[in-house]
């Protein structure tokens, strides 16, 4: 029993089912059909586990930290990350995009191609008055994070708002200092601990589920598309690959593993990320991975990865800043500094405000990088829907990776004290 | 009524038996007398309202004229030498051919020198909009509202000489500057470039240009106005009051029997 446990968990037969997966996406579509509902109903177990972790976590964490007064030494390094690591992904982006031409190099067949999915897909909603993207913007971001109702919230599944409000009852319990708020602390915890160990049953399902959603994922994939704009694809792989590499390296020299060791450690969260499209559904794989596998200190984990998902999203960022380089590009716009600037900062609030929207309306976001430089929306907006499938997966995992990163970053694997402080309350 | 247009075709079948019996009216016994009906028709084919297939011609407009002549007995002649739709028009006002089926849009300035009868379709009139163009002055008015958008003075929007188009332009963006072009193919060179915003004419011509370039469709944005028709009608010269009368019950008896309405579907 115990060998096939461990079999389950190890990282080649996750990779072979990665491998037996994508050939059934792309060799037998209707079998990759037939295996959507179980990769979907995998997802939705991964999910079900999702938002009480995040909020035990969360609440747990930030009690804690205030308890222990620690919090602001871990909020300056968390911030200073942050703005680099997002500042680093929007420059990543423009680079590789200038680099690579991405826009400028499309063949007259990637035209045809393109030309015809933007006017199908604008025949569907065409009329009057235009109604891709009112006002996305940050007062969309803000209207997501404060909730009117926290209840409604949960049923909706509102991430940003959850978040929102476990952070608020974490900071409070933690302030609050009171023999009853650590009681309603431990109690937290050990729903918490429930939640993970549950979490890893889930996890020996992990090749299962991995292989049925990417068969679905990479069958739904609509290959003409893909081949016009495999320029753009093939550098944002690039770029992900390239933040992917130095997140494993900050990684291994914050933590106390062999690089090796490190990549070993970081294969649970990065197949579930792969597999998932979802950096929320990979919150309990990174956090797995950085309490067991590299010995993290739990407070900080608990606290920054859920945190992170929302707010450090340079795989987002990354993706906006190389497609408005495309979409400049294609449009023969050549842009000097200060435009190149309204670029990056506008990727960093889209790609920000894209993690509270789901699906099309993230994606809409684009439109911060593109109405200031007086590009065109909804042609970038209907082509980043098409490429979304092929470059969304690696995209989370640069997000789920870089937060990983961040975790470390901030809590420097040492063991704070604050768990010896709350033992000695 | 049916009876009576259905004895009235059968009489017209036989031309004989009529000039004996039965003096048409006067424009209609024109016709009848020369054996053919004169249709002028543009010299370019605009699919599907006239087109080549198999080397025969065919399209919405040739059916109906065709149908229009087995009606009324007579063979069908095509008068093609208009370059313009003014000309097509004007062929039927100087009396050089009976009746116009060319996708001519019954507008009032033509309808001052020859009768145009019911609408035997309505299409709406689209923009061809230079995306890069369209997205900064977006961005620089704050208005999403196109048409509103359009109606500016730094906006210039070409159109077809010689086209309703010219007038329809002029009353919805009397702000613009509307440009003449006698070349569609130039106005579309023109907005890809640039110098012009937009390129107005009818679904027709924009659906057509797209289906032939749909590169086209990633520099060029195609915006239907669903508040705007274009209804298309028959010309008839002035004096021919009769022709008008028999051409208005053909056409309601066609549209009760949905037959444009099945041509539309047929080429559409």
């Amino acid at each position: 029993m115990k060998n096939i446990t461990s079999l389950l968990l190890s990282p080649w037969i996750i990779f072979i089912s990665v491998i037996i997966g994508s050939f059934i996406g792309i060799f037998n579509p209707d079998v990759a059909y037939t295996l959507k509902p179980f990769g979907s109903i995998y997802l939705q177990l991964l999910q079900m586990l999702v938002l009480p972790v995040l909020m035990t976590a969360i609440i747990s964490g930030l009690g804690r930290l205030f308890i222990s007064g620690s919090a602001k030494d871990y909020l300056f390094k968390v911030l200073l990350f942050l703005i680099m690591n997002l500042l680093i992904a929007a420059a990543i982006g423009i680079s590789l995009g200038h680099l690579g031409k991405v826009g400028s190099s499309l063949g007259s067949q990637a035209q045809i191609t393109l030309g015809k999915t933007i006017s199908s897909a604008e025949s569907n909603t065409s009329n009057d008055s235009q109604n891709i993207n009112n006002t996305p913007g940050i007062y969309i971001f803000l209207q997501a994070l404060v909730p009117s109702n926290i209840f409604q919230a949960l049923v909706n599944g509102d991430n940003l708002a959850i978040l929102f409000f476990s952070i608020m009852l974490g900071i409070s319990m933690g302030l609050l200092g009171s023999s009853s708020s650590h009681t309603a602390l431990d109690v937290v915890d050990a729903f918490y601990s429930a939640f993970l160990a549950a979490i890893n049953w889930v996890m020996y399902l992990l090749p299962f589920g991995l292989c049925c959603l990417f068969a679905s994922q990479i069958a739904q994939v609509g290959l003409d598309v893909f081949w016009a704009m495999s320029t753009l694809v093939l550098y944002i792989y690039c770029s992900a690959l390239i933040l992917i590499f130095i997140y494993t390296l900050l990684i291994y020299y914050k933590s106390n593993a062999t690089y090796l060791q490190t990549l070993s450690a970081l294969r649970q969260p990065f197949f579930v990320a792969l597999g998932t499209a979802s950096s929320f559904a990979s919150i309990p794989a990174a956090l797995n991975a950085l309490q067991e596998k590299l010995e993290v200190n739990r407070d900080i984990s608990d606290l920054i990865i859920p945190l992170g998902m929302t707010i450090n999203p340079p795989g987002s960022v990354l993706y906006f800043a190389i497609a408005g380089t495309f979409i400049a590009q294609i449009y023969n716009v050549s842009l000097d500094f200060s435009q190149l600037t309204i670029m990056v900062i506008g990727a960093l609030f889209a790609g920000i405000s894209s993690a509270s929207a789901p699906g099309i309306v993230g994606l809409s976001m684009i439109s911060m990088v593109l109405i200031p430089l007086g590009l065109p929306v909804e042609v970038a907006v209907i082509l980043l829907i098409a490429i979304d499938p092929i470059v969304d997966p690696i995209l989370t995992v640069v997000n789920v990776l870089s937060n990983c990163a961040m975790t470390l970053f901030a809590a420097d694997t040492k063991t704070s004290d604050s768990e010896a402080v709350l033992d000695n309350i | 009524m049916r009876l009576i247009f259905l004895l009235f075709t059968f009489l017209n079948l036989s031309p004989v038996f009529a000039k004996d019996t039965h003096k048409f009216a006067p424009d209609i016994q024109r016709i009848i007398d020369r054996g053919t009906l004169v249709v002028a028709l543009h010299k370019d084919n605009v699919p599907p309202f006239s087109m080549l297939k198999q080397g025969l011609l065919t399209g919405i407009d040739v059916e109906i004229a065709q149908d229009i002549a087995t009606k009324l007995g007579v063979s069908l002649k095509f008068n093609r030498q208009p370059k313009t739709y003014d000309e097509v028009v004007n062929f039927v006002a100087q009396g050089k051919a009976d009746i116009a089926v060319s996708l001519i849009s019954s507008s009032l300035d033509r309808a001052k020198y020859v009768f145009f009868s019911k609408p035997y379709l309505i299409l709406k009139q689209a923009l061809l909009i230079n995306r890069l163009g369209l997205a900064s002055l977006q961005h620089e008015s704050n208005n999403k509202d196109i048409r509103s958008l359009l109606n500016n003075p730094m906006v210039k929007i070409g159109t077809m000489v010689s086209t309703s188009y010219i007038g329809f332009a002029h009353q919805d963006y009397p702000k613009a500057t509307i440009v003449n072009y006698d070349s569609w193919d130039n106005i579309i060179t023109d907005v890809k470039a640039g110098i012009l915003l937009a390129a107005f004419y009818d679904e027709i011509a924009i659906n057509n240009w797209n289906k032939q370039h749909p590169e086209d469709s990633l520099y060029l944005k195609t915006q239907i106005l669903t508040h705007r028709h274009d209804p298309l009608a028959i010309a008839i010269n002035s004096k021919d009051t009769f022709l008008l009368e028999w051409i208005n019950l053909y056409i309601s008896q066609e549209n009760l029997d949905g037959n444009f309405q099945a041509l539309k579907l047929k080429y559409f």
